[in-house]
């Protein structure tokens, strides 16, 4: 394997803690993974629940605040709390925001797929199935007033080149083998890093590669690892 | 064979451009811990201050406390608090970094993640925090110095990659892997799919079938 730019077994002086990951960098780490991969991931339920539990709890706490301030008399300077806390909620919301964004994107651009194929729908919430299903039938129907009813008979399909071909080949399926830097969270063991699955790598935790995504594709979703 | 490409994907892909933005970088190394001297009281019980990741204090004057880039940033423009340099900005850390950095061509030096952002940030809103202007005017030397050097690295190993390999990059900082990131991968990607339709040719070779053109 090229050590190009790369060293072995050099242990880092000023670690990121790699173990003890807050909310902040888990959602984060949520939001690199969507963006960086073609693939549907899994919904993380339990974070983004506790996420969204925790932002009411902040959001009314900062309320309550306020209103003490407005209502008492005596000076209780409330500002820093307030101030703190909305710059804290801010940012979380920006967070979930973007990573649901993220994820309907890609759930929009597959959606044919999606809707086909049993396991990418468990990796959807069902708000993103709802939405995906919409999604569907309203571009597919505009698809077929605007573009396919003026087509001849045979070519009148979503899915299909024509109605000629046996298989459903219009599909657009997700890219598995582009190259994505990975940055480990954990040691991770042999990893095959070509194709045939020949040339073995011992990946530790805090070591950053660039590789194939479909190689480590199981890495990911056990959350061994993140896309950086 | 790639499927053809249907309506959908013409409605919904998107053209190349990097997952993260730098400002995306930026907020998330808002996120990294620095220790600030605050000097007020917070006015909650026990000084401390909850937030959804977790609770951060107590904040009492003259006690530091370690708290998330962007509050000691807000503080400071504020005038609440006084931040302490980070331990890695420190010019003798600085200078001994970037010696081993020149004299050790192939790895790279450990550094914190976001360094660049970090860096920058300081720079911008709290000079002072580092001495008179002659230290502070050091220390931006320095890091600037450091990005240079890495810089050179970085594209000094990207020259020599000639084929589709997996690379191992310990200790790139965020930031730096997002100015390769296009190149580095799209590249990658290229070789990758040359290799693949060298194999499905050579293949087609040994079974002494040609098929038409039009297949491939």
């Amino acid at each position: 394997m090229a050590d190009v730019l790369g060293s072995l077994g050099y242990t880092q002086d000023l670690p990121d803690d790699l173990s003890e990951l807050d909310d902040f960098q888990l959602l984060s780490n949520a939001l690199r993974n969507e963006r960086n991969t073609q693939d549907i991931l899994e919904y993380k339920h339990d974070l983004v629940e506790r996420v969204q539990r925790r932002l009411q709890e902040q959001a009314d706490r900062v309320d309550t605040w306020k209103e003490a301030g407005k209502n008492q008399y005596d000076e209780v300077d409330m500002s820093l709390p307030i101030l703190c806390s909305t710059l804290n909620v801010n940012r979380f919301r920006f967070l979930l925001k973007a990573y649901w964004r993220a994820r309907l994107q890609k759930i929009e651009r597959f959606a044919t797929l999606i809707l086909d194929k049993q396991e990418l729908q468990r990796n959807c919430s069902p708000q993103e199935l709802a939405h995906c299903l919409q999604y569907f039938v309203a571009v597919g129907k505009c698809m077929k007033e605007v573009v396919l009813a003026r087509l001849p008979e045979e070519f009148q399909t979503l899915v299909q080149e024509s109605q000629l071909t046996e298989t459903r080949d219009m599909i657009p399926a997700p890219r598995l083998d582009r190259c994505v830097f990975i940055k480990l969270l954990k040691d991770a063991g042999h990893v095959a890093v070509d194709a045939e699955g020949t040339q073995l790598v011992d990946m530790k935790a805090g070591d950053v590669y660039i590789i194939q995504y479909a190689l480590v594709q199981r890495l990911v979703q056990q959350d061994i690892a993140v896309l950086i | 064979m790639a499927p053809t490409a249907s309506l959908f994907e013409y409605v919904a892909s998107k053209l190349d451009e990097p997952p993260l933005t730098p400002e995306e970088l930026e907020f998330m190394a808002e996120h990294e811990k620095v220790t600030i001297v605050p000097n007020f009281t917070l006015n909650l019980p026990n000084s401390m201050l909850t937030c959804i990741e977790g609770t951060y204090g107590p904040f009492r004057p003259n006690i530091p406390v370690e708290v998330p880039m962007y509050l000691a940033l807000a503080l400071n423009r504020r005038n609440k608090c006084r931040i302490q340099p980070p331990a890695w900005m420190a010019r003798e850390k600085l200078k001994a970094v970037l010696d081993e950095e020149r004299t050790i061509p192939q790895y790279f030096q450990p550094v914190p993640q976001y360094y660049v952002e970090t860096a920058k940030m300081l720079f911008a809103e709290a000079r002072a925090i580092f001495g008179t202007n002659a230290e502070v005017n050091e220390i931006m030397d320095l890091v600037e110095e450091l990005k240079k050097v890495r810089n050179s690295k970085i594209l000094d190993g990207l020259r020599k990659v000639s084929g589709p390999i997996t690379v191992k990059l310990n200790n790139l900082s965020a930031s730096e892997s997002n100015k390769i990131r296009l190149l580095f991968e799209n590249s990658l990607n290229m070789w990758h799919q040359l290799a693949k339709n060298n194999k499905e040719w050579q293949e087609i070779q040994m079974t002494g079938t040609m098929d038409t053109p039009a297949t491939l």
